[in-house]
């Protein structure tokens, strides 16, 4: 008995030994002859998946990922696209890739913007195979719209309360920060009034106050009085009166921060996590500056002998993209600033585009936070002053809906020095014209203004982009110190 | 001390360090900045090639490589793995000073998902590479060229680390030494490589740190001591009874009966682990640690039981060497995972059965002359009785731990209590003392 099983183990090893010795025969005879050409036995167009949903008239990029069997093992390039029927608008374009031998899924890119509300079919053709791919394209979404407020938000969106400072200029700035000064307790007075030193401007940053620490007093802790006089201080050197500008695009930017926090950002999001520090003493003649920063908005003003000599580096982003809705109001903060970029570029001539267009690709700021200083000695792209006068009006349009978010006075001072460097001034842009595509990026480099916008990935709203944007310039930012 | 209490999940909690200290360490630069996840490298530094661990986020990627790497990341490399293998290799070109290029290889590839405070859940692509330079050059000083991903999103970052460098006494459990970052010099819009020029190290140097490694991981082994701590607990004693009576633990044996005694369990006890640390780190025996860690978590309370009341006795030495096989296993794991090269693998070995020798002797040191003292007296019945019981019940929370890899409030109190052993010591030795001068004095 033990001898047979003895004897059927010895064969057994055998048996599989030598079939192990066919099959890598057999894989090598595989290697050695030419690539066959891709062939599958089945393509299941029916259990296809997509990686994003489609809506009508919106721009779309997505993946859809198509499973197959009996897949051959050979490589594959990429094929040609293939344009959507019924609704069309759309296109579909195989990725390269290698087959399995056996089932697996091919992945095709979709892109395109929807021409109406119902089903985009492709006919795909593969390896021998072919199926009916079928996207449903909804109808058109109004955006993300929620009801949602906070007690700060609500405080700062309030008509302003009548303030004892008459005066103008700096001296009213100092007046308003005095005053606001006066509503805090010695604690809270301690946090926001700070030494005014250069390592103490720097510190902003795009993300949360709870991932990246801010200086000074957030606006959670302040009560309504405080936040009233927060709030008569912010209206006196932002602009007041324009739908998502100015005062009104920092509520805004409140407002998504607070939206943010309630679909799933959690409590290191929302308004209360922004922070205003004063650095340096208030005064009509000295050096000290004023920092407004949180998430997605950073303001500075730096004074120093009796005028205004830095408002940057100023950072403005928004998520989500689309509007949110607080205290009946709808605001949209930063839809303005990208439809600007995209009008600008649009408007350009197709070789100018080409002149335009960077062969890089960015998934972020170049000059974000930390990135102080170092701008490009050479500027790159399509230089202002060789435009027609119109197209060099689209550009002054985009720079405005960052300048004009200040005050008159100050706006129309750098808007003025902006405007005389428009010819020398460079636009640069990678990806698409439209600005509605993850990783477009559209940068203003001037000898003196530095703009750059960036359409990237959603971080707490996932699949769906959001901008990030700094202003910098190359002589006055943190006032030139 | 803490993989100790969590053995079952040793690896994991060693990632988990690691990842800790990597946003301690690497973060800081960039965490004030970028929303989008970083490129991590972490080099494994041998003495004639680097074995690279290189993670990258597919977002990223799919906006340098396309093909809808992150869109797509399911069943990526069985879609993808060779095209992927060729992209690295041409993007990954270390060079000697002098512009000799290194060979470099890519094994194993893979996806996961990974997680930070600032990015959230994301998919990265991990590769494995092997680094290696032309011979005679110095594997400590190169020009690492290496622009996956950056060739294209100048906006990505790469973190470059040293996780693992044995000839400095660095092992893969210490945080690992940032070299430097790759990203685009925006000034003069360019990539530069970075210059990787790592200290020389030394065999002794390596040998030394893997003897500190070895006691560190007695001192902080509160299982391992405390098997050989209850194991010794009765040595002292003679046995009573035998063919007609149970055993049962008699009066104390005399200086000579018991050290010799004792000389035989630690002998025995290192004779047993280190025939398997031996073959354990030597790749020849690989046991999943879970059921070594509750073996171990049972010879604790075998050797409990012995000390209440006699079990085997005469042959303690052959239970001590048979136990000291599983703990040894246990010691080998932590050497397997360095996936050193013979040479330095020999050397580590030997250092690190030096350090745990060394260890045990010194805690045996300390103990040892008080438990002698104390079984001359009457009371060390109470004290070997309590000691045993308590052993029993820190060994059956272990089994119960590490049978359900959850941690519970006894072997977190364990955890505690195991950081007061200094006083538990000193009030041994003043127990030993009074008892002693009790005796001495009832005898007169």
């Amino acid at each position: 008995m033990k001898r047979s099983i003895l004897v059927v183990g010895v064969l057994m090893c055998l048996a599989s030994g030598s079939l192990y010795t066919l099959e890598s025969c057999k894989s090598d005879t595989t290697d050695t002859v030419t690539p066959t050409s891709a062939s599958v036995s089945a393509l299941s167009c029916g259990s296809a998946t997509f990686s994003a949903a489609a809506v009508s008239g919106t721009a779309y990029a997505a993946t859809a990922t198509v499973p197959y069997t009996g897949g051959n093992g050979a490589t594959y390039s990429a094929g040609s696209a293939i344009a959507s029927t019924g609704i069309t608008g759309l296109s579909a374009t195989l990725q390269a890739g290698t087959l399995s031998s056996g089932s697996g899924n091919l992945t095709y890119a979709i892109s395109g913007t929807p021409s109406g509300t119902g089903t985009a079919t492709f006919a795909l053709s593969f390896g021998g195979q072919t199926c009916s791919l079928a996207l449903t394209v909804s109808s058109t979404g109004s955006g993300t719209t929620t009801t949602n407020s906070s007690t700060v938000t609500t405080a700062l969106s309030a008509t302003a309360t009548t303030s004892s400072c008459s005066s103008t200029g700096i001296a009213q700035i100092v007046c308003l920060t005095e005053a606001f000064k006066a509503t805090l307790s010695s604690m809270q007075l301690m946090a926001t009034q700070l030494t005014y030193s250069k390592t103490n401007a720097q510190k902003w940053s795009n993300l949360p106050a709870g991932l990246s620490a801010r200086i000074g007093i957030n606006l959670g802790s302040l009560n309504t009085t405080q936040l009233a006089a927060f709030r008569n201080l912010m209206v006196a050197v932002l602009a007041l009166g324009t739908t998502n500008e100015g005062y009104d695009e920092m509520i805004g930017n409140l407002v998504a921060d607070d939206y943010l926090n309630t679909i799933g950002g959690g409590s290191d999001y929302g308004a209360g996590n922004y922070y205003l520090s004063i650095l340096g003493t208030p005064s009509a003649t000295g050096l000290w500056s004023i920092l407004f920063t949180g998430h997605h908005y950073t303001q500075p003003y730096t004074f120093n002998g009796g005028s205004i000599t830095g408002v940057t580096p100023a950072f403005r982003g928004v998520e989500p993209q689309a509007a949110v809705t607080a205290a009946n109001r709808t605001y949209q903060s930063f839809e303005q600033e990208r439809l600007a970029f995209a009008a600008m570029l649009t408007g350009l001539s197709t070789t100018e585009q080409t002149t335009a267009k960077l062969s890089s690709t960015f998934t972020d700021l170049v000059l974000g936070p930390g990135q102080d200083g170092k701008f490009p000695s050479t500027r790159s792209g399509l230089q202002v002053g060789n435009l027609s006068s119109d197209k060099q009006a689209l550009v002054l349009n985009a720079i405005k809906l960052y300048v004009n978010d200040l005050d008159a006075t100050t706006a129309a001072t750098i808007l003025a020095k902006y405007t005389s460097e428009l010819a020398n001034t460079y636009i640069a842009y990678s990806g698409t014209t439209a600005m509605s595509t993850q990783n477009d990026y559209v940068r203003i480099d001037g000898p003196n203004v530095w703009i750059e916008f960036s359409y990237q990935g959603g971080v707490i709203i996932r699949n769906t982009p959001h901008s990030h944007s700094v202003w910098r310039d190359r002589t006055s930012d943190y006032g030139g110190n | 001390m803490k993989q100790l209490f969590f053995p079952v999940s040793r690896p994991i909690g060693w990632l988990m360090v690691f990842l800790i200290s990597l946003l301690a360490t690497l973060l800081p630069d960039v965490a004030f900045a970028h929303p989008m996840p970083n490129s991590v490298v972490l080099l494994n530094v041998h003495a004639n090639r680097i074995e690279a661990e290189i993670q990258i986020p597919l977002v990223e990627l799919q906006a340098a490589y396309g093909h809808a790497v992150n869109d797509s990341s399911a069943g990526l490399i069985e879609r993808l793995g060779p095209q992927l293998r060729a992209y690295l290799i041409q993007h990954i070109r270390p060079q000697t000073p002098d512009g000799r290029p290194w060979n470099v290889s890519i094994s194993e590839l893979a996806v996961q998902e990974t997680q930070n405070p600032i990015n959230g859940v994301y998919r990265e692509l991990t590769a494995q590479a092997q680094l290696v330079p032309p011979v005679g050059a110095d594997v400590r000083q190169f020009i690492f060229y290496y622009d996956v991903v950056l060739h294209q999103v100048v906006t990505h970052k790469i973190l470059v680390s040293v996780r693992q460098d044995w000839a400095r006494g660095q092992i893969a459990d210490d945080q690992p030494v940032q070299v430097g970052i790759i990203s685009l010099d925006i000034v003069n819009n360019r990539i530069l490589p970075l210059n990787v020029n790592l200290e020389s190290g030394s065999t002794w140097t390596g040998f030394q740190s893997m003897l500190k490694l070895g006691m560190r991981h007695i001192a902080e082994g509160t299982d391992h001591l405390l098997f050989l701590l209850v194991l010794l607990l009765p040595a002292p004693l003679l046995v009573h009874g035998g063919t007609v009576r149970r055993f049962s633990w008699g009066s104390f044996g005399g200086v000579r009966y018991s050290l010799i005694h004792l000389l035989q369990i630690v002998t025995a006890f290192t004779v047993g682990h280190s025939i398997t640390l031996l073959a354990g780190s030597l790749g020849w025996v690989r046991l999943p640690s879970q059921p070594v860690e509750i073996l171990i978590a049972v010879s604790i309370l075998v050797s409990a039981v012995h000390a209440l009341r006699p079990l085997f006795p005469g042959r303690e030495a052959w239970v001590a060497a048979g136990f000291g096989l599983v703990h040894g296993l246990a010691f080998a794991s932590t050497l397997a995972n360095l996936q050193l090269d013979a040479g330095p693998m020999a050397l580590s070995i030997l250092g690190f059965n030096l350090g745990i020798e060394l260890m045990q002797l010194v805690v045996i040191g300390l103990t040892v002359p008080w438990l002698i003292l104390l079984s001359r007296t009457s009371a060390y019945r109470y004290v070997r009785i309590a000691g045993a019981v308590l052993a029993s019940i820190a060994a059956v929370a272990w089994v119960i731990e590490r049978i359900t890899g959850q941690s519970n409030i006894l072997t977190k109190s364990v955890e505690q209590v195991a950081g007061y052993a200094p006083y538990v010591l000193v009030v041994l030795a003043l127990l030993a003392l009074f008892f002693t001068r009790r005796m001495k004095q009832a005898n007169v």
